[in-house]
Parts: C-alpha cells; structure tokens; sequence
C-alpha cells in the first residue's frame, strides 16, 4: 500500500470526522480552515476523485436540498482501506515524532 | 422568488459547465450552488458572486488538467474497444469499410475532374479581365455565332477604346511545315499573333524578352518542348527554321509549354504583321480571335454596347457595297449583328461557337458528375448507416450491460462515434490507394492528366483527415443514437426486445439507395442506347474503309499524280481531294435565287470537292450529275443538298441558277442535288450544303482513300511508300476516316463511359451493404426459420419469405427511380436532333436488372439459412 500524501491524509480525516456531513461544500470548508488557506474545488474534486479510484472512500447520493440548484449532495465515508491507509500513516507519523514535544521543538529552534 | 434574482454569474457558470465534466465531477455544480446560497445570505450579493468568480478561476487549472487526462485516458480506451469490435466481426467491416473507401475514392476523383475542368485557363496573370471577342449574326432567320472576327476590329477596340487594356489577334493560318537540318514536321498548333499577344497572355519566357520577341516579321517564339525536338541540346536561340521551303524564320523567343487546362494551346507563334489579309479592312470577313485584357473596373457590357455603335460607322459603307443597304435598314429587317464578349476563362465550359480554336467541355457535364458523386457518397453513407444500426442487435446487450455498470448516453455516443470516424478513418486511407491505383485508368477514360498530390498542398493531409471524421461524423451520428438509447432493462432480459427491430428508418435508407441506383442505371441504358442509335443509324454515307491523308496541299502541284499513284494499287478503290473532313466545322456563304433580294438569303456551308467525292464516301447522288472533268471544271456549277433545295424552295432544282451575296456577278448553276447525309455529329440537324468543284492549280489538304476490306495495312503501307516518294522527309500523317467521325461524339461517349463506370460502382456498393443487411436480417431470423421448417416449411418457401422483403423494396424503390429517370435522361436527350425515344422497356430492364442483382445479391444468405439444419438453430438458446 502506497503512503498517503498530505491533502489524502487530510482529506480521509476531515470525511471520517464529519460523517453525515461530508459532502463537498462542508469538507472544502473544513479543510480550508485546516490548513488555513482556500482550498479549491478544483483541488477538492481532482483530491477525491483520487481517494475513489484508488478505494479509499466510497460516495452516495445524498438529499436535494433547494439552494443546490437541482443537484444531490454526493456523500463520501471512509471504506477499510481508508481506514487501513489512516492506521499506517498514524503509526508512523507516531514512529516520527516519538521523544519530541512541541515545546522541545520550539527551544531548539530558538537556541539555533 | 426574489432570491431567484440573485444567480450565480452566468459566464463563470458556464466556464465550469464547459470544463467540469458531469460524469467526474456531478456534485460540483450543485456544492458551487450551495456556497454561494450561504454567502449570499450571509454577506450579500456582491460578496457572493466576487466568491464564485474567484473560486471558478481558481479551480479551473485543476479541473482542466484533469480533463485533458480522463479525455485521453477515455480516448484510448474508446480506440481499444473499437478496433476490437472491427476485428470481432471482420465481414461486417470488410464491407463497411470497403464500400465506404470506394465511395470516397470515386467521390475525390470525380472531384479532382471537376476541379480541374474548373480550372481553365486560370492560369494566366488577370485572367478574370481577359476575354474572346465573338461576333453574333442573324441573317433572314439563319444565326451564326462565331469565335472569329474581323481583321480591323482588334486594331480599332485598343485605339480607340481607353478600356481596353492590351489587344491581341490570333489566326490559325493552316499547317505549316518547319526543316531543320534533317529534322521535318507538320506542325498543327501553329499561330499568327500580334506582336502584343505577350500582353494580353503573359506567359513566362525561358528565353527572350516578351515585349520585342514578336516585333519583327520573320521572327518565331517556340514552346521548350518545341525547341526539344528540333534543336535537341542546343540553344534554340537565334537558329533559323525554315517553313514550307519557302520562308526563314529566326527564333526569337523560348516559353513555356501551355499547361493542358487551356481552351487554346500553341506551340508556335510567329507575327501577324505582314502575312495576308491582316490589313484587309472588311468588318464582316470574321478570321481572327481576338482577345482584350479590360482595365480594371471597367464594364465589359459597356465596351459591347459602344463596340457596335463604333463598328455600325464602318460597316455601313461596306455593307451598302456588299447588300445594297445600309447597316441601319439591315438591321430593321429583323437581321442582327452584334459583338459579344465571352470570359477567357468561360470558353472551357460555356463557349460553344463556331469555329473554337479546340473543341470544347460543357458544363453540363460538370453538373451531371458532381451529382453523380453526391450520389455514391451517399449511397456509401447509407450502407454504413444501414448496417451499423442492423448490427444494433449484436451490441444491444454491450449497450445494456455498459449502461448498468454506470455509463452515461453521452459517453455511449462518444464511444460510437467514435468507432465510426475510426472506421471511415480507415475508409479514407484505403480510398488513397485506391485512387492511387485507378486513377491512370480514369486519366485514359477522361483524356486527362489529373494526379492525386497529397504532399504538394500543406493543407491536403489535414483535409482529409477532417473529410473523414465529417464522413465519420454523419455515418456514426444516427446508428450512435438509436445504440445508446436503447434501455438496459429490455435488452437484458432473455426473451425482451433486442432492438434494431424499429426497420422502417432502414427500409427508407434501402429503397433511397436503390432508387439512386436505378436512376443510374436508367441514365447508362439510355445513354449506350442513344450512342449505338447514332453510331449505327444510317449516316447517309459510308464512314468505313477510308484512309484520309492528311496535309497533301504541302506536295502541291504533285497532288493528282499522288492521287493517280494511288489508284494503280488494285486495293484502293476511289481517292478524293477536299478542302475539309466532314465531322469538321465547314465554311459558309449566304446564297440566294437568282435576282432575289438579300433578306432571301440562306446561310449555307460548303465543301470544295474533286470529281471523285461521292464515290469514295458512298454519297449518293439524287437528281442530276456531280462534277466531272471531262471538260474544264467550272467555278459556276454546284452541286446542293436536299436540305438546301427545299431552303431554296425548289421543286426540281437542276439548271436553277442561285448567287452568292458578295460575288453576285457569278451566276452559279445547280447541276446535281446529293442525298442528305449526316457530315455532322446527329446532336445537329443536316445544314443545307452546297458543294464547289476544286479548279485545276488548287491542292487542298485532305486526301481520302477507300480500301477494299481485305490487306488494309498492305493499303496502308502502300499509301505510306507512294507518300514519301512525292513528301521525302515528311512524315505522313493520316486517319482512318471512322475514328476521326466517332470524335464529333468524344464528349457524349467519354460521358456514357464515365457515367457508366460509376453507376456500376454505385450499384456495387448497394449491393456490398444489402449483403450485410441480408447476413444481419437472416441471423435475426434464424429461430423463425427452425420453427418454421419443423413444422414442414420447404426450402423455396422459406427462401420466398426471407426474400419477399428485399423484393418489396426494390419494387418500391423502381417506382421512385423511373419518373425521375425519365425526367433526368429525357433533358439529356434534348440536347440531340436525332435521338431515341424513352421505351418504357428500358425502365423495365432497369426493374429487372435491379431486381436481379439484388435477389443474387440476399440469395446466398438466404440459401444458407434455408438450408441450415433446424435443430442447429433452435439450440442456439
């Protein structure tokens, strides 16, 4: 199984965390408070459609609601081997930061 | 209803509809919706559609990028599976492809004749402003319209007209024949040209400068392959050509060939400037082209307008001489005499005059061909329709399947589409080197030159790449929509619909490809019919076993001994002398009774004849005698038609006296009327003809010969031999008679062979597309055929029914087909004197022959599936 990148890690997070809700308009809003810039929907779609071709989330059609102009909310959930994805990318992001707090962090940089 | 108002921006939704392809991104749209909806309420209208401009061309690099990648990923995909299905189902493309490629094929070079028909005389610097002059008459009744003119008129169109830009007259003056050294040839396109031709037909020099190449007499311009032949290697320049051991002319001048889309092609031109008649100031003696190049903007019906009002003040004294009235009175007796001007570049296709330089096209002949390949791309287009949508009952079950594992219509179109541009792709390859290999045998069946040249024009590869996918495009379009529509549910059940049962689109497309057909079939029988009614009605004369030596006023005075030579020899059996060949154009002069007025006379042509003329072609004599010479031939006794006796109106001609209207001192006494015959193609009606004896010191150039059947090439030799004892070096050039006739019919026969290749490969490419809808119909039909014979059907039954439908179509298909026949080759026949009646057996020959070549065309398939053995089929489910 390849490595998840960033915008995938993110992107499995944010669906898994806002379940019911994880539909384009909210998971662009949410990622883009994450990283704390405007992520695109021209980033969002070409991000998902990746995680679906490589099966990491599974979507359905969701409700018509009447500000969307005629179209269904598509929803996304995280399947196994997202969740599989998640588990590894967590142990070794564990694995990397082991023995280093933030504050050590910060020290040594000001030292430097 | 007031949020309604408050839309997205229309051009930015439109951006992202454009590049946010539905299948990949369908909730797009509608999350963009949403977003805006909260903004809008929250922070106003202009916040939110600031919002939705600037996210729209932010997202638009990644949704492009994105789409460009799933368009290839889909394009490949689409080709794999299209070259997979042509490969699966190898007969079906065969004749998809195949009768797609000879439509195309037939299509681009009927194409290339008609361009290149278009193309004459195009050639030349400003030739849109270059033009023939041509001199109209009516004379009591009997028109003339001429591509000669008068003498003075050129000089007096660039003197006195500020319009006319440069002028130039052309006279063809005869065959001359040109010594060098060792080297003798008759040459036929020999000129004499004012020393301004160069102006009006800027043609490139080799050698020489055009504006003084022609100012001297005795000078001679000469076209390179010309300068070949005679001078081989050497420079041409400045050597002397002798013509007729008479005059010396120094060549002045190299030019180019003239190319072959020309209406006028020289290989000579020497100055008029000095030769015979060029001052001869008679307006209405018409013997010279003359062409003007206008300035530009000025108007052409002007100049003909004020040309005739100039022109009356010469004519008139000259017309007083000639009639005894003046212009004025002879035009308010209903004559007419008019110049017009015809576009250099119209004389190809629109000029059919007397006198042309060279026989001309017609550009009725344009029209008939350009419909013709209309009609075989058409009838290629159908099949491949008609069979795409047959084979719907194949594929119904891709369709079904594909739809239900998510496919959109949209895609199943693309995929479709596609597969029938890959197809007609194929087509257009194959149809290059179809055209490549059959192109030689229409050049020779069209006396043309053409060539496909693919690499010479930048613009020739990718048109017809984009010819293909256009043909691809309007083949594909229907079967694409009538395979995806098709709903999965019904094609997937067992037993359900297989679709492609909705015939009636297909039976219309058949019963349209055989009326096409049909109608091409009608038009070749009528046309064989007509040419073998002219070629075997009774000419009045007889056009075989005769010889015609050519050019034998160059051995002169030894003409009769030529002539009595010749007799020695027991083969030949008569030899005349006559100053023209009938099939060509002859002179004419206005004849009139004796003593009666000028608005009495009848145009009449004329031929000048030896004793010997009626017994070597077989004319026979009606009344009186033909010229003997017993005594001295006499310049007063003709001989008439009798065409020419009933124009004249006499009951019983011999002894009448008539008179030429410019030489009415001589009486002329009618000894002899002939029996009408055809010297003209049977497209005119017999002119009245009057016939003058040779006198004894005139030598003209046409010797016939009859030979007896039998030993005609010892004739031949014989008359070759006895020729180069009287014309030495000089090559002989002769004819048999009957093959220089068949050329008043080139253009009628080069159309009906043409006319009929093609219909021959239309029908081809019919019957190519009813053998694959008859293999599709009959594999349909396989379970009804078992059943059937089980319960005791017999073969031809079985073979009736499968063919009943085909037959039911051609039926239909002749009804269609005949009144248009009718109507097409009844104004084809129009254009001949002499023409054959449309029988209604030649519409039931064609109903039969369609009929015919299409039952052997199904019958196989349905012999096959009459005969396959019952249990065979029926277990096939």
């Amino acid at each position: 199984m390849k490595e998840l990148t960033k915008i995938e890690e993110i992107l499995l997070l944010a669906i898994w965390k806002l379940k019911d809700e994880a539909y384009g308009v909210k998971i662009r809003q949410y990622v883009s408070k994450v990283i704390n810039k405007d992520f695109t929907y021209g980033n969002l779609y070409s991000a998902l459609n990746q995680l679906e071709r490589k099966e990491y989330v599974a979507k359905r059609f969701g409700e018509l609601t009447p500000v969307r102009g005629g179209r269904k909310k598509v929803l996304y959930s995280v399947n196994e081997f997202g969740i599989e994805a998640l588990k590894i990318s967590f142990k070794m992001k564990e694995a990397m930061w082991e023995g280093i707090s933030e504050f050590a962090l910060s020290e040594s940089s000001i030292i430097k | 209803m007031k949020k309604r108002l408050h839309k997205p921006p229309f051009i930015a939704l439109l951006l992202l509809k454009l590049f946010a392809s539905d299948e990949k991104n369908y909730a797009l749209m509608g999350d963009f919706k949403e977003e805006f909806h909260e903004i809008l309420e929250t922070r106003g209208i202009f916040r939110a559609r600031l919002w939705y401009w600037i996210q729209t061309i932010k997202s638009l690099p990644k949704l492009i990028g994105d789409s460009i990648i799933w368009g290839i990923i889909m394009l490949s995909n689409y080709l794999k599976i299209a070259l997979r299905t042509i490969r699966k189902q190898k007969g079906y493309s065969f004749i998809n492809i195949f009768g797609l490629a000879v439509g195309i094929a037939s299509c681009i070079i009927i194409m290339l004749f008609v361009f290149d028909e278009l193309s004459y005389d195009k050639f030349y610097p400003n030739s849109d402003r270059t033009y023939r002059l041509a001199v109209r008459t009516l004379l009591n009744n009997n028109s003339e319209h001429t591509a000669k003119s008068a003498a003075p008129v050129g000089p007096i169109l660039k003197n006195e007209f500020p319009e006319v830009e440069a002028m130039t007259r052309v006279r063809n003056y005869g065959f001359p024949v040109f010594y060098y050294k060792d080297k003798v040839f008759s040459e036929e396109r020999a000129f004499r040209v004012d020393s301004t031709f160069f102006d009006v037909f800027q043609v490139n020099f080799i050698k020489g400068n055009a504006n003084t190449a022609l100012n001297k007499a005795g000078s001679l311009v000469l076209t390179e392959s010309m300068a070949k032949k005679y001078f081989g290697n050497e420079d041409a320049m400045g050597k002397i050509i002798n013509s007729d051991k008479r005059t010396d002319y120094l060549v002045t001048g190299i030019i180019e060939d003239v190319p072959t889309n020309s209406h006028f092609h020289f290989d000579f031109l020497q100055p008029l400037m000095g030769s015979g008649g060029v001052d001869n100031p008679i307006w209405v003696f018409n013997d010279f082209y003359t062409y003007i190049r206008l300035r530009e903007g000025a108007s052409i019906t002007e100049l003909e307008t004020k040309l005739i009002e100039t022109a009356k003040k010469y004519i008139d004294p000259q017309i007083r001489r000639f009639m005894g009235i003046g212009i004025e009175d002879f035009l308010a007796a209903g004559n007419e005499f008019a110049y017009t001007f015809t576009p250099v570049t119209d004389i190809h296709l629109h000029s059919n005059l007397e006198f042309e330089i060279e026989p001309n096209s017609d550009y009725k002949y344009i029209f008939i061909f350009s419909t013709i390949a209309l009609a075989i791309m058409l009838i290629a287009i159908m099949n491949f329709v008609n069979l795409s949508t047959a084979r719907s009952t194949m594929r119904a079950k891709e369709v079904g399947i594909r739809k239900t594992i998510g496919s959109q219509k949209r895609q199943l179109v693309n995929q479709f589409l596609f597969e029938s541009i890959m197809m007609s792709l194929i087509a257009m390859i194959l149809s290059v080197v179809l055209i490549y290999l059959f192109l030689p045998y229409f050049n020779d069946l069209a006396l043309k030159n053409l060539e496909l040249s693919l690499f010479s024009n930048y613009f020739m590869i990718p048109l017809f790449i984009l010819l293909s996918v256009g043909i691809g495009f309007a083949a594909g379009s229907y079967p694409a929509m009538i395979l995806s529509s098709f709903n999965p549910a019904a094609v997937l059940k067992p037993s359900g619909s297989r679709g492609g049962s909705k015939s009636f689109m297909r039976s219309v497309l058949v019963v349209f490809q055989f009326s096409i057909s049909i109608v091409l079939i009608v038009g070749t029988m009528v046309i064989i019919n007509q040419l073998s009614f002219i070629q075997n009605s009774n000419l009045g004369f007889n056009k075989d076993q005769v010889i015609v030596v050519k050019k034998t006023d160059d051995i002169g005075p030894q003409l009769p001994s030529f002539k009595q030579e010749l007799l020695a020899n027991q083969d030949i059996t008569s030899v005349t002398n006559t100053s023209e060949l009938l099939g060509n154009t002859f002179n004419i002069a206005a004849l009139t009774k004796e003593g009666a007025p000028d608005d009495e006379a009848q145009l009449m042509v004329h031929l000048t004849t030896d004793s010997d003329f009626l017994e070597t072609y077989d004319v026979e004599l009606a009344d009186g005698r033909y010229f003997d010479y017993d005594g001295l031939p006499a310049l007063d006794k003709i001989v008439i038609n009798e065409t020419a006796a009933k124009k004249f109106g006499f009951d019983y001609p011999i002894g009448k006296i008539v008179e030429n209207t410019i030489n009415r001192e001589m009486k002329l006494e009618i000894i002899g009327v002939v029996k009408d015959f055809h010297f003209e193609s049977l497209s005119q009606k017999i002119k009245p003809m009057f016939f003058i004896p040779i006198m004894e010191n005139q030598y003209f150039k046409f010797v016939s010969v009859r030979v007896k059947p039998e030993n005609i090439s010892a004739s031949l030799n014989y008359i070759r031999d006895t020729w180069k004892k009287f014309a030495g070096n000089q090559a002989m050039e002769y004819e048999f008679f009957d093959e220089h006739f068949e050329k008043v019919y080139l253009a009628e026969q080069r159309t009906a062979q043409i006319f009929g290749t093609f219909s021959i490969l239309g029908i081809i490419i019919a019957c190519l597309g009813l053998l694959g809808l008859s293999t599709f119909i009959t594999s349909q039909r396989t379970k009804e055929i078992g059943i059937r014979k089980t319960l005791g059907s017999s073969i031809s039954q079985i073979i009736v029914l499968l063919n009943m439908q085909f037959v039911k179509w051609i039926i239909i298909a002749n009804l269609i087909a005949w009144p248009i026949g009718y109507w097409l080759m009844d104004s084809w026949l129009q254009n001949f004197a002499y023409r054959i009646d449309l029988s209604i057996w030649i519409f039931i020959m064609s109903a039969i022959i369609s009929l015919g070549i299409a039952l052997i065309t199904v019958s196989y398939q349905s012999l096959k599936a009459a005969n396959a053995n019952p249990t065979e089929s029926l277990r096939t489910e």
